[in-house]
């Protein structure tokens, strides 16, 4: 179980940018660094054995030159042994493997008329006849023999000459890239730099989710702070751009409803006062009843545009005391509403918008549900309130369309239709004033639930 | 005033730009024997304020030349006591709550029912200057016992630290009536009145005071502010200041 769990975290961690970043970085940081190292390791090769070559080549100078002096004595000596590292070159020992560097380098000391032939060969080949050598260094058995090189050249004489040269065998350090220590350090330095490269690019992407969230919240959001680099500077200040257009439009929406509302209610109060000079008493409370859905159209409209002002000053309230209140002014006027549970909590908010907010979904819910019942729940730092009712419930797909305005539950319901249909798009965008939001559910065994959902 | 004899028949203003509407409200009053006047603005306004005395305007608050409630606060820091009742188009900047507190009587939001607006002249006029103070009362936003504020206005409790705790509107005026008689023990059947309280009510009047109780003891100092008195009701045992 453990194991799922870390996995799933592992996996979500993935599939985040950060996590993207920084698997590409870690990743490409550690190939990079380790084909560099590879590249050193051949330079290093080559190098190691240029050195070695560059011996040969000295000493087979070195012979040729005493040679020159005194091709007889010097001879004499090699073939005594006398002269440590160079000895007289075995017989008919074919030389198959030649070393065409070696043979470059010698040809580039001695002339092109040298023809000079070079190949290293192991150390028995060189010295066939003197096993004895190594019978008697039983001290030495087992410590490193030297290498041993046959060069065979003309020199300036015109002789061939063909000596075999021994060095101290020089032991190449082995490779060090894969040698753990040197791995762990190379990816934990790459970890540690994809780490800081996420984290600076995500940042400002983050800040941008945060606003954005604000922004689906709330209707009168802060500007995002335009800080950063360049392109980052530009995304936000768009961001911000965009968020004000939305935002004047928004008004603009409102300011209209609220003046066409507002406009109206002039006529509507002297048809009203006309109304009182109808005689026809049956022709009278038709148009009376006609003006009181005017009237009632204007005053959800003013209720709305009123809604998205959010004026009101935040302060921190009682919810139980707000809640029981609620339902308690709800029951003196004869409504079915009812204060389940409590949560014994505070809250901040607007207390009149929330008030309000409440005040339409139990509107609603003794409208369309019969009855309604309030109940809080605090789960996980957010306060939840629920207004249930009894009644038929939303079919679940139309249960997103109940929030845009003039919205009514389905015609087949029973139950007054006499709402505007405009109490859930006033309750949403009461709760956005506060920075909560408004959800619709059918309960599992009938009913509706709306619930606002806010911090707390 | 002593010339407010219940024989002679009251003077209203009906103040409103639409000619129109102030026709109409003038037309609907007639039949009920003030005499009457319209005025458009609020110069009409004045000049028969100078002309006559005048006991009641119905007051339209956008008028064009000044708004309704710069003239309210005026009249009132005049020293005139005349009647006023508010009317204005709801989704004004002004509320209620400010209509009142800088002196109008009563407020109607148009379009208002004629009748309503009737019934709420008469008992204006019925009740006369008698409750100047109950006005200034109302003027007052803050009532302070005990740890709480009572906040007149908006209706709702506020503790020390700013918190509100919110109140029905029966414990409310339960409340209220408490704070209207403070360290004086009340009778059930005042505590009240609009019920018409009888034995039966005595419940109910037991359980609102109950869960008053509950909601004053949620601070410190909040449990003891409203006792019982056995046999004889409850009191308030806490002086309010009004600020």
């Amino acid at each position: 179980m453990i194991l799922l769990h870390w996995l799933g975290r592992v996996r979500s961690f993935f599939g985040t940018m950060a996590g993207q970043i920084f698997l590409i970085l870690t990743l490409g940081m550690s190939v990079a660094a380790i084909l560099a190292l590879l590249v050193a390791e051949q330079a290093r090769h080559h190098d190691f054995e240029r050195v070695r070559r560059q011996r040969v080549v000295a000493s087979a100078v070195d012979i040729a030159a005493r040679l020159r002096h005194d091709p007889a004595g010097v001879e004499a000596m090699m073939a005594a042994h006398n002269i440590i590292g160079a000895y007289p070159a075995p017989e008919g020992v074919a030389l198959s493997d030649t070393d065409s560097d070696l043979e470059k380098s010698l040809a580039d000391r001695f002339g092109p008329q040298s023809q000079p032939e070079a190949a290293q060969l192991p150390v028995g080949l060189c010295f066939p006849d003197h096993k004895e050598e190594k019978d008697r260094a039983a001290g030495l058995i087992g410590a490193p023999r030297p290498d041993c090189w046959i060069v065979r050249f003309t020199d300036l004489g015109g002789q061939r000459r063909a000596m075999a040269l021994t060095f101290p065998r020089i032991v190449k350090p082995g490779s060090t890239i894969f040698n753990p220590i040197y791995l762990i350090v190379i990816i934990a330095a790459s970890a540690g730099l994809a780490i800081l490269v996420a984290r600076f690019v995500s940042k400002p992407l983050r800040r941008l989710e945060r606003a954005a969230e604000a922004f689906s919240l709330s209707l009168d959001p802060e500007d995002v702070p335009e800080a950063g680099p360049e392109e980052v500077r530009a995304a936000l200040s768009t961001f911000n751009l965009m968020q004000r257009r939305a935002r004047a439009g928004f008004a603009e929406r409102t300011q209209l409803l609220a003046a066409i509302s507002h406009d109206l209610q002039t006529p509507l109060t002297r048809l009203r006062l006309r109304l009182e000079l109808v005689d026809n008493v049956e022709l009278r409370d038709r148009l009376l009843a006609d003006h009181q859905a005017m009237q009632t159209l204007v005053r959800e409209g003013l209720d709305l545009a009123s809604s998205t002002e959010a004026r009101e000053e935040w302060s921190v309230l009682d919810i139980d005391s707000l809640l029981a209140s609620m339902a308690e002014d709800a029951q003196d006027l004869g409504q079915p509403v009812r204060f389940v549970s409590g949560c014994g909590g505070t809250v901040r908010v607007k207390p009149n918008a929330l008030t309000r907010c409440i005040g339409n979904l139990v509107d609603n819910a003794v409208k369309y549900g019969g009855c309604a019942e309030i109940a809080c729940e605090q789960v996980a730092g957010r306060l939840m309130i629920h207004v249930r009712d009894h009644g038929p419930g939303v079919p679940a797909d139309q249960i997103d369309q109940m929030f845009e305005p003039f919205t009514r539950g389905p015609s087949s319901q029973p139950g007054g239709r006499n709402g505007t249909g405009i109490g859930l798009t006033i309750a949403r965008s009461l709760a956005m004033s506060f920075e909560a939001s408004v959800r619709l559910r059918n309960a599992e065994e009938g009913g509706l639930i709306a619930t606002i959902e806010m911090k707390g | 005033m002593a010339d407010l004899a219940p024989s002679r028949s009251a003077t209203i203003v009906v103040v409103d730009d639409d000619a129109d509407i102030r026709d109409l409200i003038v037309g609907q009053l007639r039949q009920e024997n003030y005499r009457l006047f319209g005025a458009a603005n609020l110069a009409e306004l004045r000049q028969h304020l100078r002309d006559e005395p005048v006991d009641l305007i119905v007051l339209d608050l956008n008028l064009p030349d000044g708004d309704g409630l710069s003239l309210c606060r005026e009249l009132r820091a005049d020293g005139s006591d005349v009647q006023i009742i508010m009317v204005t188009a709801r989704g004004s900047a002004i509320d209620r709550v400010l209509g009142l507190e800088l002196g109008a009587d009563d407020y109607l939001t148009k379009p208002f029912e004629p009748r309503e607006l009737l019934v709420r002249i008469r008992n204006l006029l019925r009740r006369g200057r008698s409750e100047p103070a109950l006005r200034g009362a109302a003027a007052m936003r803050y009532a302070h016992f005990g740890p709480w504020r009572l906040d007149l206005q908006q209706r709702r409790l506020i503790a020390p630290d700013d918190k509100l705790v919110m109140l029905s509107s029966a414990e409310f005026r339960l409340l209220n009536r408490f704070l209207e008689e403070p360290n004086v023990v009340l009778a059930r059947e005042t505590l009240l009145p609009e019920r018409r309280a009888t034995a039966a009510f005595d419940r109910s009047i037991d359980l609102q005071v109950s869960r008053l109780r509950q909601k004053l003891a949620a601070i410190a100092g909040g449990d003891e502010l409203i006792l019982t008195v056995r046999g004889e009701g409850y009191v308030l045992a806490s002086g309010v200041d009004y600020s």
